[in-house]
């Protein structure tokens, strides 16, 4: 349905030419709705203005439906009106001269998805009716509220039914209840509607939950792409890791013979990755909710930490615990009903399946670092 | 699944705008036609400086220096020209900056009583036309007839029939001009003084310096920049300024270089037009305009980097006035009653006379009362065609006008293209380029052309003329249109024009509807176009009163201005009662 193949765009600013985005590409396949996900400044809105025709890239294709709608190669560029698709922005950018019909109806009445005036009435009450809001079709813009905007730009993105729906942080703006409710209830129009959507945000948990398959976007590439559990549980990458859902790690020894790696406190059997060297180190890295934690009893067994609870919290579903063994630190989560109190020892078991091993270097560190950062950034906003 | 790897050669491409590109066409036309208005009219005016008396500027023939040569050796009273035209600038800055800063300073920055009032009341100066105050004042200190002239002989019993005031002088057009400009340099000096930040004071004021000592040493030379950059736009508006040197100067012998281009265009030496002669003069005012433009604007980036911009909403602290708050509102009630009553009580009072008689008590059983100056404004077919010509210029030139600087401001703020910066710097240059030579070089590029002589050309020098406000206008107005409502229009399939006409323009109706209204006022009362463009043919308000003035028939003369001025505060009431419904939904 959408092909984007090495996509590059550059755009200049004072401090000289930026490279927002440097060789993205993926396919989204017809009814699938794909995100791209990343902090800002990722390259993942200048990738959906591409698409929508709003950017220009320097190189690359994109391909919407049949249409190859730009492509360096072949030099050919299709301007946004002529482009088959929707598009909500962050903003909404509901016309405030116009009633909620009005918004709604503009698009059917001027331009390429131009339709008979008899069926205009027709479509934007279908329209209105799927968002809900049919019931204020005639209340001029400036008077809706931030969540009932948001529904009349959904109403006049989907009204001339586009093959493509383009979605730009569509939830940032509206608080935390509201944001949660629209979540699904944008997952369920676009499944019923049968709509392919491309969905940008900085949010994970959006991403998570409402997603067929994910792209990682981190300065101007896709770092991971896949369906959102893979995404969660297999990160390929340390920002990944860091930046969807949170990441322990400790450093070892790589034994390529014994297909083991040796921490300070522990012995870790894994199935070692191809770059892996023998006697060079590298990190093992492990979700807070991967883990069982058990009371410390007799010799360590392998795949597991023995720590001391330095501090607990609960926060009702899950415990969330801060484990220290030596100068690590580990932040797990445990059941609530099986308590362990400060000081107590635990130990930290790790099936092999859960881990995931990476390269010790400067980059795994920074990229750590910035998804952390990335992460802490999505949260406040 | 996608694949990773680069299905095609990475070659860069960007798509190289085609002229049939809506945005392209829109923008490239955007910038034919304003350097049409700004450029080709300049060009042609340096060009007529090189041609001999009795040719056009575009004609075959001779060219010749001596334009340059004669200016150089003085001829036509060159330096008595540039002599007078400094000191009625510097005498009217003089009078009109302090008395400006004052009443800023009671406004802004002291509890003076009515405050919304006076702010009313400083308003009411800009619907009226200049020339009618230089009228007023004729009929108040005339040396002979002058109403006040009149009283003051009467109450000490002076045997003379002249004087002691006389109008007809470079203090009279000083005083006058001076009186008028006050209300305009209020407006920008009222921001200046907003922009202070108190905290600045507040903190001298606690070193222990008092009020006056703070005044001094620390808010004036905050402000100086600012200060002086509105002096120096001033200076620039003044010695562009054509009807207080037409109505009084003409008369009292002081010739300055907007009225000097008037007389050699309108005056035919020996048979033969020397419109090279204007020409050289109006190159000069260009450079006189370029460099105070050029002075304004690094002044304007001085002062910008002395604001200091603090919290929103913050009240600078407010001098108490105590009992001297009283002194201080009837001192501007008194610049009020002098600048806008007296001159038009007498406008008004004339208006109804047959011949102007000073309303005095010796006079007061035979006024010889009247509405023939209002019924013969028929006769005239004056409604038929001189208030429908000038209905139709002015309407024209503000749509064109709008029209105009409204896709030159999007352009300029959207597409961020080469063409549409240079574009809107182009619209800036008519800022430097005063009026009365902006409207020489229209009248040397279409002499001895069909358009000649059309309402037409007076709507393109009217164009050229207010391009400069109108864009700064029009491009702050663009700024506040958040982008994605226009892209939101791109997305649902509308074209760049449509959105442009359907979405932009549509946002930006009030902001157009006051530059439209602005420019209709403006060029409704302005008298230096009309004077220098308008033949038999295109006869306009302007025209008219002028010719009764200048024939002596003040009383008609006087109607004809009441017209105006009631035609004009009903337009701008309609228009402002609309821009308010269309502000408030």
């Amino acid at each position: 349905m959408l092909t984007v193949e090495n996509l590059e765009m550059e755009y200049s600013s004072e401090q000289g030419p930026v490279r927002a985005v440097r060789g993205v590409s993926f396919t989204v396949a017809k009814g699938d709705f794909y995100t791209l996900l990343g902090p800002s400044g990722c390259g993942k809105t200048s990738t959906l203005r591409c698409i929508a025709g709003l950017e220009t890239p320097t190189s690359g294709k994109i391909t919407i439906g049949d249409d190859v709608v730009y492509d360096s190669v072949a030099k050919s560029i299709t301007p946004t009106h002529k482009r088959a698709v929707g598009m909500v922005f962050q903003s909404y950018a509901i016309w405030p001269h116009m009633s909620v019909a009005e918004n709604v109806s503009f698009p059917l009445m001027r331009g390429r998805n131009k339709v008979a005036r008899t069926q205009v009435k027709e479509m934007v009450n279908k329209a209105l009716e799927t968002v809900q809001l049919a019931h204020l079709s005639d209340r001029p813009a400036p008077a809706l509220s931030g969540g009932q905007q948001q529904r009349v730009a959904l109403a006049r993105a989907i009204v001339y039914e586009p093959d493509l729906l383009l979605l730009d942080e569509p939830l940032s703006n509206l608080d935390a209840k509201l944001r949660d409710e629209m979540r699904q209830e944008i997952k369920e129009m676009v499944a019923r509607l049968g709509i392919t959507t491309l969905y940008v945000t900085h949010d994970q948990v959006e991403a998570l939950a409402m997603s067929d398959q994910i792209a990682v976007m981190y300065e101007g590439i896709v770092v991971q792409e896949g369906p959102p559990q893979e995404v969660y549980l297999r990160p390929t990458s340390a920002f990944t890791a860091n930046f969807v859902g949170k990441t322990n790690v400790i450093t070892g020894e790589v034994s390529t013979k014994d297909q083991t790696i040796t921490t300070p406190h522990s012995l870790f059997k894994v199935p070692l990755p191809k770059w892996a060297k023998d006697t060079e180190s590298a990190v093992v890295a492990f979700r807070p909710e991967a883990v069982s934690l058990s009371l410390a009893k007799g010799k360590v067994p392998d795949n597991t930490i023995r720590s001391k609870v330095y501090t607990t919290s609960f926060v009702g579903e899950v415990l969330e615990y801060v484990l220290e063994a030596g100068d690590n630190r580990f932040r797990v989560k445990g059941d609530p009903f099986t308590p362990y109190s400060i000081g107590q020892e635990v130990d930290i078991h790790l099936p092999a399946d859960r881990i995931l091993v990476m390269p010790s270097d400067d980059k795994t560190m920074a990229d750590l670092a910035a998804g952390q950062a990335a992460a802490e950034e999505a949260l406040q906003k | 699944m996608a694949t990773k790897t680069p299905t095609i050669e990475n070659r860069k491409w960007v798509p190289k705008s085609s002229i049939f590109d809506q945005k392209t066409l829109i923008s490239w036309s955007a910038m034919l036609i304003v350097a049409f208005l700004v450029l080709v009219p300049l060009i042609v005016m340096i060009a007529a400086t090189f041609r001999p008396a009795g040719v056009f500027p575009l004609e075959s023939g001779p060219w010749t220096v001596t334009n340059y040569t004669e200016f150089a050796e003085g001829q036509r009273g060159v330096f008595t020209v540039f002599k007078n035209t400094f000191i009625y600038a510097g005498g009217t800055m003089a009078l009109a900056v302090p008395m400006a800063f004052g009443m800023g300073f009671l406004t802004e920055r002291t509890d003076v009583p009515m405050r919304s009032v006076l702010y009313t009341l400083m308003f009411v100066p800009f619907v009226t036309p200049v020339f009618a105050t230089a009228l007023g004042w004729v009929l108040l200190a005339g040396p002979r007839a002058g109403a006040v002239n009149e009283y003051i002989r009467l109450i000490f019993g002076l045997e003379t029939r002249n004087g002691p005031l006389n109008i007809y002088t470079m203090e009279g057009m000083i005083f006058v001009t001076a009186l008028g400009i006050v209300p305009s340099m209020w407006l920008l000096l009222v921001s200046v003084l907003r922009n202070m930040d108190p905290t600045l004071e507040e903190a001298a004021s606690t070193a222990g310096v008092n009020r006056w000592g703070v005044l001094r040493k620390v808010t004036i030379p905050l402000m100086l920049p600012g200060i002086l950059a509105v002096v120096i736009y001033f200076t620039i508006a003044i010695i562009e300024s054509f009807e207080i040197p037409l109505a009084l100067g003409i008369t009292a012998g002081v010739q300055v270089l907007s009225t000097k281009i008037w007389l050699i265009i309108t005056a035919v030496d020996e048979g033969r037009f020397s419109y090279g002669a204007a020409a050289v003069y109006g190159l000069v005012g260009v450079v006189i305009g370029v460099i105070g433009i050029s002075l304004y604007l690094w002044m304007i980036r001085r002062s910008s980097r002395y604001t200091v911009i603090t919290g929103k909403g913050y009240r600078p602290r407010k001098i108490k006035l105590g009992r001297w708050k009283y002194l201080a509102l009837s001192l501007v009630g008194l610049y009020i009653f002098i600048k806008v009553l007296m001159p038009f009580s007498m406008i008004l009072y004339a208006s109804f006379l047959r011949y102007y008689t000073p309303p005095l008590p010796e006079y007061f059983g035979n006024i010889p009362w009247t509405l023939d100056n209002y019924k013969n404004l028929w006769d005239w077919r004056f409604f038929g065609q001189t208030v429908w010509n000038t209905a139709i210029v002015t309407v024209a030139a503000a749509s064109v006008t709008m029209f105009l600087v409204t896709i030159v401001s999007w352009a300029a703020v959207r597409l961020k293209s080469p063409v549409a910066q240079v574009t809107n710097v182009l619209t800036f240059m008519p800022l430097a380029i005063p009026g009365v030579i902006m409207t020489l070089a229209f009248f040397l590029l279409f002499i001895g052309t069909p358009l000649y002589g059309t309402l037409a050309l007076i709507v393109m020098a009217f164009t050229a003329r207010y391009l400069a406000y109108t864009t700064r206008l029009m491009y702050s107005a663009q700024l506040q249109v958040h982008k994605e409502l226009e892209e939101a229009s791109l997305v649902s399939g509308i074209g760049a024009a449509s959105t442009l006409i359907f979405i932009n323009l549509r946002l930006l109706l009030p902001a157009f509807m006051n530059g439209w209204l602005w420019i209709v006022t403006h060029a409704a009362k302005d008298f230096t176009t009309p004077l220098l463009l308008a033949t038999s043919g295109t006869v306009l308000v302007a025209n008219v009163i002028y010719s009764r003035f200048e024939g002596g028939r003040f009383t008609e003369s006087a109607a004809v201005m009441v017209v105006l001025v009631v035609m004009l505060i009903s337009v701008v009431w309609v228009g402002r009662k609309w821009i308010g419904g269309e502000v408030k939904q």
